[in-house]
């Protein structure tokens, strides 16, 4: 489930066709209030969001986003003259920025935001090691001796 | 590749006579007669560089500055004035940065100091071309001068290549101040010279730093040919992959991040990447390069190597990813002040005022980024590189899922080389002793560790492989 916020219409269904035959269910939000509207009706894996949009703007939805522990990876497309909210949004914990208008990248980056996504509803996402991880390490390291 | 030039003029005849010395260099060149054209063409093409005349009408030469500088901020520009009074006028002399330009002349124009400025170095090149082609000089006689020991950087002799003509000026040094000019460049490459001075146990060459650029570029073009050939040790393709590092970071901490700059960071993360591709033998590739002194230059080098190596084991990061990635490993410690750019920082050694200073590094290079046209991703990386999964980090002191995820990988791969560097000892001991630690480990991301060790079981397999 990957969610597309941006008010430009035109941006949000070129980058939903980047995805169209992957078997992946899109939905297209045209700002953060209504993005948020859908984040209450149904759990995504990714959230791909504009900064500058009307009404409630990339920034406040992901702040909205993480007050309600939703942890969904959240990417960012950029531009110029939102350095500020780029850094309150990086605070806040984003899994990518992508440069607009190229969007290169985009596709790649969705996939793997997906794949995150996917294992923090499932409750698998580890973003830290633990004792079991220290473990594994042991072993591995010993195939790396001669 | 030839390069485009954009001469912008009114007069045509002046940009026709220029025009034709640039072709002789092999350079394109276009030309505009008025600003809107000359703007429709910067549109239309991507420019190595613009010679834009100020006298130019139909849309300022201050308007299309303004243009360039929002479309294309990193493009070279070189202003043409007629008199010196217009360079009072404008004030060039403090002016000329903030109006977008890269240089500037008064008429009449001196044909070769422009080509020489405006070209760096793809002017070399062509220059060397057009050398090859005529056969240089040969029995050049050498020379014993005085310089300041500061003007130079040097180079170990083993990692020298040269091709038939020798490209840059090459000094041995003979005392402090004192060195022996032994190959001029235009001059036809003797090895045997060469030979005669390593066996009169010469070490170091010695290069002029204003030479650095044109090294820069040169030996990007002999590091991609050795990745490409399957005869070159993975011992050579080392040293010249450190090589070529030492001179794209000391260009980048002290002249800055200007175009060429950048395309050779690119070019030298591209070679990068493809000789961890390509060695088979990890630990001859990055265990020959301790010395007393751990610098900041070698962190940097060692970061974007092991970076290389963790993106390669991720399933996650792509082509582009990974550029990016091992370029902002590059650029991490850019916002460090320059008299910090040389010592390899021990954190656990400065004192509680030193370390609020130091610390304050990451924020500081994100801001300097931004006064560059780069990927929001490289700024992000630099900005988290300090960053803990456990939230022990800084500036942010953030945790787990809140930090850029390939922050994480430039994180591990940093300190993993920052381990290497301050302890002296080979990578796969620090690796055991780094896997041994569980606060290092805790605070890391797993999946990142795995890659690290993975790539160095990889590595192992495919040299035994060899070995068969």
């Amino acid at each position: 489930m990957l969610l597309i916020v941006d008010d430009e219409v035109e941006l949000a269904e070129s980058v939903s066709m980047l995805f169209s035959g992957q078997n992946i269910h899109i939905v297209l939000a045209h700002d953060g209030l209504d993005g948020l509207s859908k984040v209450e009706k149904e759990t995504f894996d990714c959230i791909v969001t504009d900064i500058s949009m009307p009404r409630m703007n990339g920034l406040l939805f992901l702040k909205e986003l993480r007050q309600r522990k939703i942890e969904t990876p959240v990417i960012i497309y950029t531009g110029f003259g939102c350095e500020e909210s780029i850094l309150e949004a990086s605070k806040l914990g984003c899994f990518e920025f992508i440069d607009k208008p190229e969007l290169e990248g985009l596709e790649e980056t969705v996939y793997r935001a997906l794949k995150v996504g996917r294992q923090i509803q499932e409750g698998t996402y580890k973003s830290k090691a633990d004792e079991s991880d220290l473990q594994e390490f042991q072993r591995l390291l010993k195939n790396t001796k001669e | 590749m030839t390069r485009k030039i954009l001469i912008a003029d009114p007069d045509p005849n002046f940009s026709g006579k220029l025009s034709e010395y640039l072709q002789t260099m092999r350079y394109d060149c276009y030309k505009a007669q008025s600003g809107k054209d000359t703007q429709l063409k910067l549109f239309q093409h991507e420019f190595h560089c613009v010679i834009l005349s100020f006298n130019i009408k139909n849309h300022s030469a201050i308007e299309v500055l303004n243009y360039i500088k929002l479309t294309n901020p990193f493009l070279r520009v070189s202003l043409l004035l007629n008199s010196p009074e217009e360079v009072k006028l404008l004030d060039l002399d403090n002016n000329f940065k903030k109006l977008g330009i890269a240089s500037y002349y008064t008429r009449p124009i001196e044909y070769d100091q422009l080509a020489k400025n405006i070209a760096g170095d793809n002017l070399h090149r062509a220059w060397m071309e057009v050398k090859a082609s005529e056969g240089g000089k040969s029995n050049v006689k050498e020379e014993e001068v005085a310089i300041d020991d500061s003007e130079f950087i040097e180079v170990p002799i083993n990692a020298y290549f040269s091709g038939n003509l020798v490209c840059f000026d090459i000094y041995v040094q003979l005392s402090s101040g004192r060195y022996l000019l032994i190959f001029r460049k235009g001059e036809s490459f003797d090895d045997q010279r060469l030979a005669t001075y390593k066996g009169k146990g010469v070490t170091q060459l010695y290069f002029k730093k204003e030479d650095r650029n044109q090294m820069m570029d040169y030996y990007n073009h002999i590091h991609q040919k050795m990745v490409n050939s399957e005869t070159i040790s993975d011992h050579t393709l080392a040293s010249t992959t450190k090589l070529s590092h030492q001179f794209v970071f000391d260009e980048m901490m002290t002249s800055g991040l200007y175009k060429e700059m950048l395309d050779n960071s690119k070019k030298l993360v591209t070679n990068t990447i493809n000789s961890i591709k390509r060695v088979r033998d990890l630990g001859n590739f990055v265990d020959n390069f301790f010395n007393d002194n751990p610098s900041l230059r070698d962190h940097s080098y060692l970061s974007c190597l092991y970076t290389s190596l963790i993106c390669q084991n991720l399933d996650w990061v792509g082509q582009k990813s990974e550029q990016d990635f091992c370029l902002a490993s590059m650029l991490q410690n850019i916002g460090l002040s320059a008299d910090k750019q040389n010592a390899l920082v021990d954190e656990t050694k400065l004192s509680p005022e030193e370390l609020a200073e130091y610390q304050k590094h990451p924020m500081q290079g994100y801001k300097v980024l931004l006064k560059y046209t780069l990927s929001e991703n490289i700024r992000q990386i630099v900005l988290h590189h300090h960053e803990k999964s456990d939230g022990r980090g800084y500036p942010q002191n953030i945790s787990g899922a809140k930090i850029y995820p390939p922050a994480k990988i430039v994180y591990v791969a940093a300190r993993f080389s920052e381990l290497i560097l301050l302890r002296k000892k080979n990578a796969i001991t620090v690796l055991g002793e780094f896997i041994n630690d569980r606060d290092e480990v805790l605070g890391c991301d797993p999946a990142i560790i795995r890659a690290l060790i993975t790539g160095f079981i990889k590595k192992k397999e495919s040299n035994k492989g060899k070995k068969k």
